[in-house]
């Protein structure tokens, strides 16, 4: 599992590619930490180039989506596909991250 | 990046027993191929359990990828509660799988010797609240027809899912 992170001016993008499941999960914690302490306006999930979504790497993300919400921000995936699109509908998640 | 901290799949996968001799469950009539893995249940293994389950699910006639993704995604789920409950703490616990290819579907029956999960007080997640925690059970429900525990020692946890229901996700049946 690989987390890329890109600061686009108020977009903060990160790319997350892999697996993200309950044995990589704790990989991406430090970056989601980081990002939601530097208060983004908008944050950008790129999620093509993920191949695998459980419940842990789920709530990791909406852990992220609460905190950057919280501070006024916005959090939006883009390009979910297959498995973890699956899993994203199935939690009810696609319309909460605008996909 | 996962790998390097906890060794390569191959090394892994080393350590993967195949059961072909020792029947775990007397197969039906109607039994197309019946496979046997055993696993240490510790997350490290995840991936490669993922990836050989995966290979069984292809097997199974006119699956589509609906059908691959869905009892993949309830299989590591499965892995998920054996590793991080069921043997919190003990890292010697095996995980035995077994899975059966009829011309119905595909049945999976996971079999540890660690601390039972008591389904019965699982309840169903608020989707509405965004929960971090706790989907687990809520998804193996959702994504298979039949999903059966028998706790005890060992705990067998059985999923049943039917190539017809491909393409669909059905109403949850947690409660």
């Amino acid at each position: 599992m690989k987390c890329h992170r890109a600061d686009r001016g108020i977009e903060l993008q990160l790319t997350i590619e892999g697996a993200l499941d309950a044995l990589t999960v704790h990989e991406v914690r430090p970056t989601f930490d980081q990002v939601v302490a530097d208060r983004p306006r908008r944050v950008a999930i790129d999620l093509n180039s993920l191949t695998m979504l459980d419940s842990s790497g789920v709530g990791a993300i909406v852990s992220l989506f609460k905190r950057v919400k919280a501070q006024g921000g916005q959090v939006v995936i883009l390009r979910a596909q297959d498995q973890p699109l699956a899993v994203l509908k199935l939690l009810k998640l696609d319309r909460v991250f605008g996909l | 990046m996962t790998d390097s901290v906890h060794g390569s799949v191959a090394d892994l996968a080393s350590s993967v027993q195949l059961n072909s001799s020792q029947n775990l469950h007397r197969p039906a009539t109607s039994t197309m191929l019946w496979v046997a893995l055993r696993f240490p249940g510790l997350l490290n293994y995840r991936p490669v359990a993922m990836e050989l389950v995966s290979c069984v699910i292809r097997q199974v006639e006119r699956a589509d990828r609906t059908f691959h993704n869905e009892m993949l995604t309830a299989f590591g789920e499965a892995f998920n509660n054996v590793a991080i409950h069921g043997y919190r703490g003990r890292p010697d616990g095996m995980l035995d799988i077994e899975a059966e290819i009829t011309p119905d579907g595909l049945t999976l029956r996971l079999s540890d010797t660690g601390k039972s999960i008591d389904f019965r007080v699982v309840e169903s997640p608020d989707l509405d609240a965004l929960p971090e925690s706790g989907m687990g059970v809520f998804m193996i429900h959702s994504l298979v027809e039949e999903m059966r525990y028998d706790a005890g020692c060992p705990n067998v946890l059985t999923l049943v899912k039917k190539i017809s229901s491909g393409g669909q996700i059905p109403v949850a049946r947690v409660g």
